[in-house]
């Protein structure tokens, strides 16, 4: 499977609140973690740290799974820190840093010399995205840390995270406000599809060409068309004052009489 | 296909210096249907948008560009949109 398709089948988790092919979803993070996020990923994986200790949840191979457990005897490393913490670690040369002294010692024999941990968010038992490189330095660029934050977010959502916390941090009222929006333009688009039979494309291109031209929002220009108002490309066969003809105004005119109140709620906003 | 003059979406966004989060409400409010997950994929050149998207992601960045006075910056796919 190549990396694409991983990557299609992982962010479309959004909304399938509980996959049934978890697992393998979970070995797509292993393996997108181990050739996506930076050269030189050795080992990639998922660990859980509960109160009485911890357990990796997937590996992608032997040494992450001997990586962890080193740090799972030990009581402490960088992926157990990262899940308890909820703080990312970050060792950018492991054979310099003796904060981890039994992890540093394992991944000295497995030819380890940098590893990030990410706090996956909002899961139930504190958990940790692991990568192990076998080159200093090797998580040190912003795209490498965007790709792992991405990884974590796309693990919070399959290991059941609220949504809030896992993919991002959005409020309820922003998200409330964004829907009302995109409901005006989704009738406005659905109304010039049907006057002008574009697919639903054509008609947000001409909502954004004529955003375009009148150099404001696409919102504005979809009141103008629930208004009866014709974008640019229909004004040909227009009334000279711009308006739809007087039959589609009319149509407009009715539909907007039929508009269910919280519709009419939401255009007024 | 290509898409017109103007800046790449991973461009615009970091001009724009909007987060994530903003981009994808965005994209939203312009009636697109991309999660959260999804749209970071797009900017992050992971997965590539069909031009439906990208053009849903380029206006939802032009708008907030029009709030600044800054006109439609960032370029759409498909020609019928060009100015």
């Amino acid at each position: 499977m190549s990396a694409d398709d991983r990557w299609a089948r992982l962010v479309a988790i959004e909304g399938e609140p509980a996959p049934a092919d978890r697992q393998a979803l979970l070995q797509d993070v292993l393996a997108l973690g181990l050739d996506e996020v930076a050269p030189g990923v050795l080992g990639c994986s998922i660990t859980e740290a509960g109160s009485a200790g911890g357990r990796s949840t997937a590996v992608s191979n032997a040494l992450a799974a001997s990586l962890d457990q080193a740090q799972l005897d030990a009581g402490d490393g960088p992926c157990l820190r990262a899940a308890r913490a909820q703080q990312q670690q970050q060792l950018d040369v492991i054979a310099g840093d003796d904060s981890f002294a039994s992890f540093a010692a394992a991944a000295g024999r497995h030819g380890v010399r940098s590893s990030l941990s990410l706090p996956v968010p909002g899961t139930a038992t504190p958990t940790s995205l692991n990568m192990y490189a076998g080159q200093p330095d090797a998580f040190t660029a912003e795209r490498s840390q965007a790709i792992a934050g991405l990884l974590a977010r796309c693990t919070a959502t399959l290991l059941g995270a609220p949504r809030e916390a896992a993919p991002l941090n959005v409020s309820t009222a922003a998200l409330e406000d964004a829907l009302a929006r995109r409901n005006i333009v989704l009738e406005a688009k659905r109304r010039l599809a049907a006057r002008a039979d574009l697919t639903e494309p054509e008609a947000f291109r001409r909502l954004a060409r004529w955003s375009q031209i009148e150099c404001c929002s696409i919102l504005e220009v979809a009141h103008k068309v629930l208004d009866g108002q014709a974008p640019p490309e229909e004004r040909d066969q227009a009334t000279p004052d711009g308006q739809a003809a007087p039959e589609e105004r009319e149509q407009a005119a009715s539909e907007q009489r039929q508009a269910a109140p919280e519709q009419r709620d939401q255009e007024e906003r | 296909m290509t898409h017109t003059a103007g800046l790449s979406l991973e461009v615009g966004l970091d001009l724009s210096g909007m987060s994530m989060n903003e981009l994808w409400l965005r994209q939203v409010s312009v009636g697109g249907t991309a999660g959260s997950l999804e749209t970071e994929a797009y900017l992050l050149g992971l997965l590539t948008p069909d031009p439906y998207q990208y053009d849903l992601l380029a206006q939802a960045l032009n708008e907030h560009f029009v709030e600044l006075g800054q006109d439609h910056p960032v370029g759409y796919w498909d020609a019928s949109v060009r100015r």
